[in-house]
């Protein structure tokens, strides 16, 4: 052993991170996913199951379905949409299954590791952990979303598209593997077991995926008798859950075959889809925003205690703000019968 | 040898677990550029101590300064961080990435820029003696070799004091020994290592300081001949030695009670079952005896022997005897 070359090197004038050097959770996440061939068996069979959907999709409407009459043919009487809407829906539920696995061991399988001190000992924030983990999770989703792009265009080539739906459809899903993946990440910083992490974050996603939904089908069906309080309640609901974004920015499509055509009759107007999409963006990624400085609040042990109620009324802040921006027009929008 | 100046103090020092206190008002100075031991049975308070002076645990009283400035409070954790070199107990690894990618990303959380990031990556790997393994996933090295990189992590910003949580667990004899020559090491370099343990004859050959732990609370501090002394004031300062005697040797008790400067020593090894030892008998006359001065008064004591015509099978000089200070400490602060 040597010291000579250990003492040489001066140390650090200050512990901040220097200029243009990337951060080093993330760098450290993305060599392990990366590296890993789990990574790249994801990445196929998504691709081989979206290019399948697409495929049986074309294959059906184009060799009669839209003489059956079932509702997808309805949505202009082109394929295009459809097939699209078939895309997306096999990236959206993959993102749905994907992203919360992708960070629910970001700080509990540290913990499990027994690196998690060696972290802490370092000067790095919670807040910088944080975006390290997610950003590793975001990049690893973008190459997903991204790989797929090619069968999403032959969509294109069927008609009834073009280049800004296929910008919402990936806004749209990107924005729901957001918002899983901070689901994920919270889970794992609140539960100090990957497993345990594992049961909360998809039992999270799946209620925030369906819950809203349910909650919509009830008020419908029972009626809430302030129609204020009815149109808060549904306006908040109806954009809280990533389905619906990924529906109206899948312009219907495939969505339709499920949901039934129609189900978002009101939205034909760009302008009513748009503002439709971008409020469900935004409340989506401020949930996860939410999500996220509170999992960074709970990563240093000095804030666990304290940071704990911040995280939750900023979360709740994200909510009632929301609430108070709700537009009048929600209700005919979403055909929930409007007028 | 003149007072060194104190690189941690503790004033009060006290953390509460719900209704426990695992520590409870630690009054601790650790003088630097020394290696620190600190000793303690199971639940003695070591590890929360290690995690205060940290930055990991906030005290639920108390104070600690490092290096002479005030170090509890979120407001000087960066500089304590700077500080500090921590390695925790049973601390894992990241085992999917390379051994200098390991010591890299350690580097960049400390802020290291990218110019002396490398030479400090590669001078570690080299103190470490893993310059040929830097490739190599960290998955695929052996313990002691993770613990060492484990060791040099807490160096990459080069601290000037370390903090080891028992270092040496789970290790072979071989990567104990050389996990004490890197302590050693690191103290030639200036390093203040304060290290946590319960196998004492590990502390006992690295430490030039003891702070002895039970029940949350330092029971006894210092350099270990000052406690042996503290422990048993009767006993005179000096060396432990074992001596093995090939018979006839009844006449070197008696010789070895006469030397200026050697004592017997009352609790040394017997013969089997408590009995006297035989002369007429073929084994060894085994006793323990302490020895004042250095390597001159232990010339003399085998010069004498010899002279005696007294056949010296084994010499064994025993550098430390903590576990005895350790049981007899702690069995009086028990009694107490």
């Amino acid at each position: 052993m040597s010291r000579a070359a250990y003492e040489a090197t001066p140390p650090p004038a200050s512990a901040r991170r220097p200029r243009g050097e990337l951060n080093p959770v993330l760098l450290r996440e993305l060599r392990a996913r990366f590296r890993s061939a789990r990574a790249f068996s994801v990445l196929t069979t998504f691709l081989l199951f979206a290019s399948g959907l697409a495929w049986a999709v074309y294959a059906r409407e184009a060799g009669g379905g839209a003489a059956s009459g079932l509702p997808g043919a309805a949505v202009g009487g082109e394929i295009g949409p459809v097939v699209f809407g078939a895309v997306l829906l096999a990236e959206l539920l993959t993102l749905l299954l994907v992203a919360p696995g992708l960070t629910m061991a970001a700080i509990s399988g540290e913990i499990e590791r027994r690196t998690y001190e060696l972290l802490l000992a370092t000067p790095l924030s919670g807040w910088t952990i944080v975006r390290g983990k997610l950003g590793a999770a975001m990049a690893y989703l973008l190459l997903l979303a991204s790989s797929v792009l090619p069968v999403a265009s032959l969509a294109f080539v069927l008609g009834g598209l073009g280049p800004l739906d296929l910008l919402r459809g990936q806004a749209a899903v990107l924005v729901a593997g957001l918002l899983m993946a901070s689901l994920g990440l919270a889970a794992s910083a609140l539960l100090q077991r990957t497993e345990r992490a594992a049961i909360l974050a998809y039992l999270g996603a799946a209620a925030l995926c369906l819950g809203p939904l349910v909650a919509l089908w009830l008020i419908d069906a029972l009626g809430l008798p302030d129609p204020l309080l009815r149109r808060l309640a549904v306006g908040v609901l109806s954009r809280s859950t990533p389905l619906l974004s990924a529906m109206v920015a899948g312009r219907e499509g495939i969505f339709g075959l499920i949901y039934g055509a129609g189900a978002l009759r009101g939205l034909d107007a760009d302008a009513g889809v748009d503002a439709f999409l971008l409020q469900s963006l935004a409340l989506q990624t401020g949930l996860a925003a939410a999500l996220c400085a509170w999992a960074a609040g709970r990563v240093r042990p000095s804030g666990r205690e304290r940071r704990w109620g911040i995280g939750l009324a900023g979360l709740l802040l994200v909510w009632l703000v929301w609430l108070l921006a709700v537009p009048v027009d929600w209700r005919l929008a979403l055909g929930l019968g409007g007028g | 040898m003149a007072e060194r100046e104190p690189a941690i103090v503790t004033r009060g020092l006290a953390r509460r677990y719900g209704e426990r206190w695992a520590l409870a008002g630690l009054d601790l100075s650790v003088p630097r550029g020394l290696i620190y031991g600190l000793v303690g049975p199971n639940g003695a308070g070591k590890t929360t101590t290690l995690r205060l002076l940290a930055g990991l645990l906030e005290p639920s009283a108390g104070e600690a300064w490092i290096l002479g400035q005030p170090a509890t409070g979120p407001r000087h954790l960066d500089r304590l961080r700077q500080a500090i070199g921590y390695m925790p107990d049973f601390s894992g690894v990241y085992e999917d990435m390379r051994a200098w990618e390991y010591l890299d990303f350690y580097a960049r959380c400390h802020g290291l820029p990218r110019s002396l990031r490398r030479r400090r990556v590669a001078g570690l790997l080299d103190l470490i003696g893993l310059s040929d393994r830097a490739q190599d996933e960290v998955g695929s090295l052996s313990r002691g070799m993770q613990q060492r990189l484990c060791l040099a992590h807490a160096l990459v910003h080069d601290p000037a004091i370390l903090l080891l949580d028992e270092p040496a667990a789970g290790l072979d004899p071989r990567a104990r020994r050389e996990l004490r020559a890197l302590l050693r090491e690191l103290r030639a370099m200036g390093k203040t290592i304060v290290v946590s343990s319960h196998v004492l004859s590990e502390l006992a050959e690295v430490c030039d300081q003891v702070g002895i732990m039970e029940r949350g609370r330092l029971v006894a501090g210092g350099a270990l001949d000052a406690l042996e002394r503290d422990l048993d004031p009767e006993r005179s300062a000096g060396q432990r030695v074992l001596l093995e005697l090939l018979p006839p040797a009844e006449a070197a008790q008696a010789l070895l009670a006469g030397l200026p400067g050697v004592s017997l020593e009352p609790d040394g090894p017997a013969a089997p079952d408590g009995a006297a030892h035989d002369p007429e008998a073929a084994e060894p006359l085994r006793i323990a005896i302490r020895v004042e001065g250095g390597a001159e008064a232990h010339a003399a004591v085998i010069d004498a022997l010899v002279a005696a015509g007294i056949r010296v099978a084994a010499y064994q000089r025993q550098e430390r005897d903590l576990e005895r200070v350790f049981l007899g400490l702690t069995r009086a602060e028990v009694e107490g």
